[in-house]
Parts: C-alpha cells; sequence; structure tokens
C-alpha cells in the first residue's frame, strides 16, 4: 500500500508509531537529495532535517498523541546532509490505518519558490514605489525651477520695499525732531513688515509644497486646495497676464484626499495652461476651475478650463504617458500629467481631457466621501469585516472637524465613517447599520435638526447626537424628547468629551 | 538579472550552446531564439540549479524551436534528468539525450560520484559497471532507482 505514494509528485515520509522511518517516495529522495541507499539507513525524520523557531520534533510528537490531519505553519527546513540548503514548507501530517498496522504520514509541500518570487516581488515593489516618489518629488523641484524666475521676481518687489522703507528710516533718523517724524517712521516700519510677511508666506508655500509628508489622507476641501494652489502660481499668472477665475457651483467641496498631492495636480494643470496660453501669445487669455458636484453619483467634479490653441489629436493619444509634453526642451519634464493621473487614481478618482471647441478642458472627478469610507486605508475596511464592533457616522461640513473626530474616535478604536454632506449621510444611513450619529447642526442645504428628522422618518432607529456651539442648546432641549435625540457635544470639545459621550450615548443604546 | 550564461559555438553548422548556471525565473533564452541552424546541441554541463519558473522558460523556449531543427542534450547533470523524468515539454519529442551523469557511491571508499554516461551504454534500464575514480574499486554501486532514473530512456528511438 505504501508503495501508492511513489507515484505522487509530493515528497512524502511514512513512520510508525515508534516515529521511524518506514517508506520514503521518489519525490521525497528529490526533496531530500538523498540518494535511495542514505534514506534507507535514515531511521528518524531528524538525521535529516532540522528547524529554526520553530519545534518541528514536538509538533510532530503531538501528532502521534492525537493520531489525527495536522497542518503545521510555514516553516524553514534545513537539510542536515546538504550544506547551506534551506526549505520554505508546510507540513501535513496525517494517519495511516493499513493491513500492516497504524502509520503516520508527513507529507511535505515546498514553498520555496513561491517564498522567494514573493520576496522578490515584495523588493521589487519598493523598488518601484521609492522610484516612483522619486520621480514625484523631481517633477516638484522641476515645476519649482521653472518657476524660479517669476518667483524672483515676487520676491525682489517686497524686497525693493523693504529697502526703499529702510532708506527712508535712515533719513527719518537724521532729523532732530524724531517725535514730529514717529508717524512716518511707524508707516515705513509697517511697510518692511509687510514685505517681509510676504516673502516669508513665498518661501513657506515653496518649502510646504516641496516637502510636507504626502501619504496621509485626511478631510479637507477642494475649495481650499485650489485657492492655495492659485496662490502659489500668482506670479506666473501675472506674469502672463493670465485671468483666473474660480467658479464654485457646490457649497461642499469636501473631499478625503492628501491636500498637498490635490495641489500638486492642481498646480500641474494650471501651469499647463498658463504655459499654453503665453506661448502662443492667446489674446485674453484665461483659465477657469469650475468645482460642481456631480448630481448622479455624487462625485466631486473639477474643470480646468483654458482658451488657449488646444491639444492637438497625436498629442492626445499619449498625453497621460510619461515624457510627454509639447513644451520646449528644458520647459517641462513630461511627467506632470502622468504624475497628475497616478494621484488622482490613487485616491480612487479619474482624470481626462474633454472636448472643447476653444482651448482645453481637464475633467478630475473624485469619488464621494461616502466611497472613501471604505476604502481609505486597511486599518478601516479590515476593521468594518473584522471587527463588528459599533460603527460611528459623523456629519459636519466642516473638514477640520471631520478630522479631528476620525482620529479621536479611531485612537478608541471605533468604525468611523465620516460625510460632509447630509443629503449623503442620510444614503449611508438607509443603506447599512449605523450604531450613532454625531451631527454638526449648523449646515447649509440641510441642518443637522432636518438631518435627525429626516434619519427617524427612514426609519434609523439609533442614537444622534449633537453637535454645536453652546448658543443652540435651544435646539436640543426641543429635540430630545421629540426626536429621541441622545446628547449634544458643545463646541470646542475635548478629546476626552468625545469619548465620554460616546461612551455614555452607546452604553445607553438597548 | 539572468544568473544563467549562455555560450554559442558554430562547427559544421551544428550550433552548440553551453548552458551555465541557475535557470530560474530570471534566465533569458532570448540569445537562442531564432536560431536557423538544422541541428543545435545544448550542453548542461555548467547548470547548477533549476527551479520550476525556469523549467517553465525553458520548455517555452524549446517548444518553439523550428520543427526541423534536431535537438541534442548533452552531459546533463542529476537535475536535469529528474526533471526531464518528471516535467512534460523539458525534453523535446524527436530530441536525442547524448550523454548525462549518473549518480554511484563506493562503499569501498564512501565516496560519491557523478560519472558521465553515454545513453547507448545503459541497456535495459541498467547502469553500467563503473570502476571507482577515487580508490580504483571496480564495482561501485548505482546511487538511484535505476528504474525512475532512467525512466527518460523510453523516449529515445
Amino acid at each position: 500500500m505504501l508503495t501508492h505514494y511513489d507515484h505522487l509528485f509530493e515528497p512524502i515520509v511514512v513512520l510508525d508509531l515508534q516515529k521511524k522511518v518506514v517508506h520514503c517516495n521518489p519525490a521525497f529522495n528529490l526533496f531530500s537529495k538523498q540518494p535511495p541507499r542514505v534514506l534507507r539507513n535514515i531511521e528518524f525524520l531528524f538525521q535529516l532535517f532540522e528547524t529554526k523557531d520553530f519545534d518541528l520534533e514536538g509538533w510532530i510528537d503531538q501528532g502521534f498523541l492525537k493520531l489525527e490531519l495536522r497542518i503545521s505553519p510555514e516553516l524553514e527546513l534545513i537539510h542536515v546532509r546538504e550544506k547551506n540548503l534551506t526549505s520554505h514548507v508546510v507540513i501535513r501530517q496525517f494517519p495511516l490505518e493499513l493491513a500492516e498496522g497504524t502509520f503516520v504520514a508527513i507529507a511535505i509541500h515546498d514553498i520555496s519558490i513561491e517564498k522567494n518570487l514573493y520576496d522578490k516581488y515584495r523588493q521589487q515593489l519598493q523598488e518601484l514605489h521609492t522610484t516612483h516618489a522619486q520621480i514625484v518629488q523631481a517633477d516638484k523641484l522641476a515645476t519649482l525651477g521653472e518657476m524660479t524666475a517669476t518667483i524672483s521676481h515676487e520676491i525682489s518687489n517686497p524686497l525693493t520695499i523693504a529697502v526703499g522703507n529702510t532708506e527712508l528710516i535712515d533719513v527719518y533718523l537724521e532729523n532732530p525732531d524724531l517725535p514730529a517724524v514717529r508717524a512716518e517712521l511707524v508707516r515705513a516700519n509697517g511697510d518692511i513688515r509687510e514685505s517681509i510677511d510676504r516673502i516669508h508666506n513665498i518661501i513657506r508655500n515653496m518649502k510646504h509644497f516641496l516637502w510636507q509628508s504626502e501619504y496621509t489622507k485626511e478631510f479637507c476641501s477642494l475649495a481650499d486646495a485650489i485657492a492655495q494652489s492659485v496662490e502659489l502660481l500668482k506670479t506666473p499668472l501675472e506674469a502672463g497676464d493670465v485671468k483666473v477665475e474660480t467658479l464654485l457651483l457646490t457649497e461642499d467641496s469636501v473631499v478625503l484626499a492628501n491636500p498637498l498631492k490635490l495641489q500638486q495636480v492642481i498646480i500641474n494643470l494650471v501651469k499647463n495652461a498658463i504655459d499654453a496660453l503665453v506661448e502662443k501669445g492667446t489674446p485674453r487669455p484665461q483659465i477657469l476651475l469650475e468645482v460642481r458636484r456631480n448630481q448622479t453619483d455624487h462625485s466631486l467634479e473639477l474643470r480646468v478650463v483654458d482658451n488657449g490653441p488646444g491639444i492637438s489629436t497625436s498629442v492626445k493619444e499619449n498625453l497621460f504617458r510619461p515624457f510627454t509634453t509639447t513644451k520646449k526642451v528644458g520647459q517641462g519634464t513630461g511627467l506632470g500629467l502622468s504624475i497628475s493621473q497616478k494621484i488622482i487614481e490613487s485616491h480612487k478618482g479619474t482624470i481626462e481631457l474633454q472636448d472643447t471647441e476653444v482651448g482645453t478642458c481637464f475633467l478630475v472627478r473624485l469619488p464621494p466621501i461616502e466611497g472613501y469610507s471604505f476604502s481609505r486605508g486597511d486599518k478601516v475596511s479590515r476593521g468594518i469585516t473584522a471587527k463588528q464592533g459599533p460603527r460611528i457616522l459623523i456629519v459636519d461640513n466642516e473638514p477640520q472637524i471631520l478630522n479631528v473626530l476620525t482620529r479621536f474616535l479611531e485612537d478608541e478604536g471605533h468604525h468611523v465613517i465620516a460625510s460632509a454632506r447630509p443629503e449623503e449621510a442620510l444614503r449611508f444611513i438607509g443603506k447599512m447599520d449605523v450604531d450613532l450619529v454625531l451631527t454638526d447642526l449648523s449646515m447649509p442645504e440641510i441642518n443637522g435638526r432636518q438631518l435627525a428628522h429626516l434619519a427617524r422618518e427612514q426609519g434609523h432607529q439609533g442614537p444622534i447626537v449633537y453637535m454645536s456651539t453652546s448658543k443652540n442648546a435651544e435646539a436640543y432641549n426641543r429635540d430630545r424628547d421629540k426626536m429621541r435625540i441622545a446628547g449634544m457635544l458643545i463646541k470646542p470639545f475635548t478629546k476626552e468629551e468625545v469619548i465620554r459621550t460616546v461612551k455614555d450615548v452607546l452604553g445607553r443604546k438597548p | 538579472m539572468s544568473k544563467l550564461k549562455i555560450d554559442k559555438e558554430l562547427v559544421d553548422s551544428i550550433l552548440t550552446a553551453q548552458l551555465a548556471g541557475t535557470i530560474d525565473e530570471d534566465a533569458d533564452f532570448t540569445p537562442l531564439q531564432g536560431l536557423s541552424q538544422p541541428s543545435v546541441v545544448f550542453d548542461f554541463h555548467g547548470v547548477t540549479m533549476l527551479n520550476s519558473c525556469g523549467i517553465r522558460e525553458w520548455v517555452s523556449f524549446i517548444a518553439k524551436l523550428p520543427p526541423a531543427t534536431r535537438v541534442t542534450y548533452r552531459r546533463c547533470p542529476q537535475i536535469i534528468i529528474e526533471q526531464i523524468n518528471m516535467v512534460h515539454g523539458f525534453f523535446r519529442e524527436g530530441a536525442v539525450i547524448e550523454s548525462f551523469a549518473a549518480p554511484y557511491y563506493c562503499e569501498h571508499c564512501d565516496k560519491e560520484s557523478k560519472v558521465l554516461l553515454k545513453t547507448a551504454q545503459v541497456q535495459n534500464r541498467h547502469a553500467p559497471t563503473q570502476a571507482c575514480p577515487h580508490c580504483g574499486e571496480a564495482n561501485m554501486e548505482f546511487d538511484a532507482l535505476e528504474e525512475q532514473y532512467f525512466h527518460f530512456l523510453k523516449n529515445q528511438g
């Protein structure tokens, strides 16, 4: 019977109840790299192998006590008779009831190749990540390098004002009647301070753009990211006499994103538009940044539109490929759009070129936060599927509040779903069980009280807690019984207050 | 980076490719692609290791050789013979194994030897008698299961 194993690919060794080797199949010969002559003389398995960090002998001994199928963890097997040779294996142990008696079979699943390939894959992936990070950084440096000439111009203006005022101060100080020129001195000093502040802001923005860590996502306002990007591009915009207009067609532009990465995408798109407009000498050059909420899928859309020469069909085909550029040599890396695409894709969004009659229009779509909540990180998604703890929905149109509360509650091990839009929050309440709703009271379109009312109407039975300043405490008093409002967090609140309130409210839940 | 070295030599329209090193997932057989010689000899003497990914690369490469090409396997180490015996496609149909290493053991001096045998020396899957290269003992023991080790011979015309 034991010879049946001789036809299998898997190495198998059979032991009797005294743990002595009674049979090895040919696959075991190959695995152990020992000729049959040697194996015939092997009495115990551990004359061939040793293990590191795992007591295989003890593990096999346990199998003899219970005589049942057992599978070992992944382990490293050292071939004692083959110097420096190790195999990564998983071992299966199972009893054999044969006419000759009871035996225990050891089947070896050799996963050395998979293990080596996996290690190699991880290493190459790490190298790719490093290279990608270097390319992103290089692109930012290149962007700033291109902007250096205009930035130095921007700095030289306040510097000239500051220098001029110091000269004026020297003149005033020569006046023997200092009190008489005090007002002029104060004004000159104020001008100097203002000029230095302007220079400081420019440098701070540059440093922020270049060096701040980029790996964390947070709730942030797309409108703010646009404003900061336009501020950083103020000089090239002015130099090219390009008019820029921001059109916010939604009051809610909150997304879960890395604000600096968003800024990098916006800067890339606007900078490309400026370069195209200036290079072709477009009359009355202008750029429109339009933000709107898609009413069908609730994604947030950013359109960057210019009235420039547009993009030729041949370039369009490869637009998002690295090193595609229409700029003169030395003026662009050709990486901007490729990197922008990667950034937007890492936010589960899309970026595309839209057809226009005049100029160019890029459309960036970012998914609604609701979608993000389940995909924002392993920590959250793993938590939601693995642990069935309380789910807390936070509704607030202020991204900073969403960030702070998310951090507070996730630190305590809660599953947090955040939304800046009551309409979205209601959809979320309808779709899945939410154990607690924390809602701001003052929000545009649908306020917190209306949200609570609508949530109750759609059958939500769980506790709802209001968040607002103390002047709105009356709303809580009115709704407490009528809409079963479980509590109110008074802004500004501390972490301890939030945790205490949540614990108290969830503890009360039947 | 490939750890397989391939040296080619062309003599009288017979191309000999000497393979040395490791045949693994990085093995690159492109230097041997597009061979137009009517006869190709693969000399495996220098091959020290191969894994299943490398075997896959080899099988894929050998299957693409022109059907008319005469293929010879020369000086196959034990690990190559073991794969030929186990993996369908490793040995190209119609090819010839000219010579291979066979494991022997000398009871007299307790030493193992790999002896290069010509295929014709093996009759009825019995290992030929070999003298020990270390002590001169006339009759070493064949150090594998003959039936299994010589399984590849059934493919030899």
